[in-house]
């Protein structure tokens, strides 16, 4: 955040005439520095070239081709899903301890918002890149799911999942942030985070069937989502279903936010077990 | 005379192995036919296959397997019968004599081309070497290849996007420069 935001903030949390949510004056200041100094649009035209591609092969490719409709809508929402969680999530993981490197930090400890409505701010400026991603993620859904008629409800699956586990993986971001030390260590450790719950969704069909395959599925909110959307989108499930499978994302969003906010002064220090915020 | 031997012997053979009772194998009691003798379709379809397995014997069969297979009848065409259809081995109850069952599997069109698709039933039971296989007559699948989905109508999304989001990521850069440039002089 600039220092002009950062007064901003300020007033926004002194003014006690006109009391404006200190948590979207934050917010907005962040989302500012993220779409504004560059970093959004250009983790979003990365966004849309691998989307590109991963759409112009469905498409095209004979071998890839023999896949039906449904599931080239499958596979291409759930690239959009896991990449756009991912940048949220690194968003989050860069929020804390990325400014306490950056030094911009203290200026914004020192504004009278409280670190709740901080925490707040940050975590609405992170989903602004899932929201922008799931945008930029319609085209692409449009094209390929038009004319069988699923497209309406690949759109409302990818916001439902999506939006979830994008709550909760910018907030798990963020946490991991601000309990870091050090900018490289909270990315590393998310980004290890994020490949660990990627994982068994690569794990061949056979590998998750039995009951301890679908419990390990069921316990993994990424793993869990997509097996949710896969359901309603491919074998035609009805959505109250598998409902099931959404606890999992839906308890990660649930304990991030949770965790955030009731951490959100020990989290939001200019050092990390630093006495002084 | 070795010539002579031999080859009658190898007819003897033959005719052995072309007669069924004399390979030991006679037409058990249990049966098996598909629904359809043959389908056509395109590359990706899912087709439900049914086939009805008969007990004609006048004794009850023990439990029986019926597992479904899919041949490829040109040989540059591999099949991975795994990606045709799961579950591919269903497990009957003993079936009372004249009792029948059905079995339903839905098939995949995964490659082009002409296949045959059959099911063979068995006995679970440890085989005494009686027990005949029952197997159904194939049922002819041709699949046509087709692209599933328009690459010409794709081409304009996947270039349009990026194109708009890297325009729109160097308009909101250059606004931000020039606004830089103008408090710098203004200063």
């Amino acid at each position: 955040m600039t220092v002009e935001e950062r007064s901003r903030a300020a007033a926004a949390g002194a003014d006690l005439e006109r009391p404006a949510p200190a948590w979207l004056v934050v917010a907005g200041g962040e989302c500012r520095d993220l779409w504004v100094g560059g970093r959004g649009p250009v983790l979003m035209f990365g966004y849309s070239v691998l989307l590109s591609v991963v759409t112009y092969l469905l498409a095209t490719n004979k071998v890839l081709n023999y896949l039906e409709q449904r599931e080239a809508v499958n596979l291409a929402l759930q690239v959009a899903v896991s990449v756009g969680v991912l940048l949220t999530m690194v968003i989050g993981a860069d929020a804390i301890s990325g400014e306490r490197e950056r030094g911009t930090l203290e200026t914004l400890l020192l504004t009278p918002p409280p670190r709740r409505q901080i925490a707040v701010g940050k975590l609405l400026a992170a989903l602004s890149l899932w929201l922008a991603a799931f945008v930029l993620s319609l085209p692409y859904v449009w094209v390929l799911g038009r004319g069988v008629s699923i497209v309406g409800s690949a759109v409302l699956l990818g916001g439902l999942v999506g939006t979830l586990l994008a709550i909760g993986l910018a907030g798990l971001g963020l946490v991991v942030s601000g309990l870091s030390g050090s900018n490289r260590v909270s990315l590393s450790v998310s980004l290890f985070v994020l490949l660990a719950l990627f994982a068994p969704t690569q794990l061949p069909a056979g590998a998750r069937q039995g009951w301890l395959g679908d419990l390990l599925v069921r316990l993994n909110p990424v793993a869990s989502g997509l097996q949710y959307v896969g359901g309603v989108l491919v074998d035609g499930h009805r959505w109250t279903r598998d409902l099931s499978y959404l606890i999992s994302p839906a308890l990660l969003a649930l304990l991030a936010v949770i965790v955030l906010l009731s951490g959100a002064d020990r989290l939001l220090r200019l050092q990390r077990g630093g006495s002084v915020g | 005379m070795r010539r002579p031997l031999a080859a009658a012997g190898i007819a003897v053979a033959l005719l052995a192995a072309a007669t069924p009772a004399a390979a030991g194998a006679p037409p058990g009691p249990v049966t098996v036919t598909m629904s359809r003798s043959a389908m056509a379709g395109v590359l990706g379809n899912r087709v439900p296959v049914r086939a009805t397995v008969a007990n004609a014997g006048s004794s009850a069969t023990g439990r029986l397997v019926a597992h479904l297979d899919v041949v490829s009848l040109h040989e540059d065409v591999y099949v991975d019968a795994e990606d045709w259809a799961a579950d591919r081995s269903v497990y009957l109850e003993p079936l009372a004599p004249g009792a029948r069952t059905t079995v339903d599997w839905t098939v995949r069109y995964v490659d082009a081309g002409e296949f045959d698709v059959y099911v063979v039933v068995l006995p679970t039971a440890p085989s005494t070497g009686a027990d005949p296989l029952a197997i159904s007559p194939a049922m002819r699948l041709v699949v046509a290849s087709r692209q599933t989905l328009d690459p010409g109508g794709s081409l304009l999304v996947v270039t349009a996007v990026p194109v708009l989001v890297g325009l729109l990521g160097a308009g909101s850069r250059l606004r931000r420069r020039t606004r830089t440039r103008r408090q710098l002089s203004s200063r």
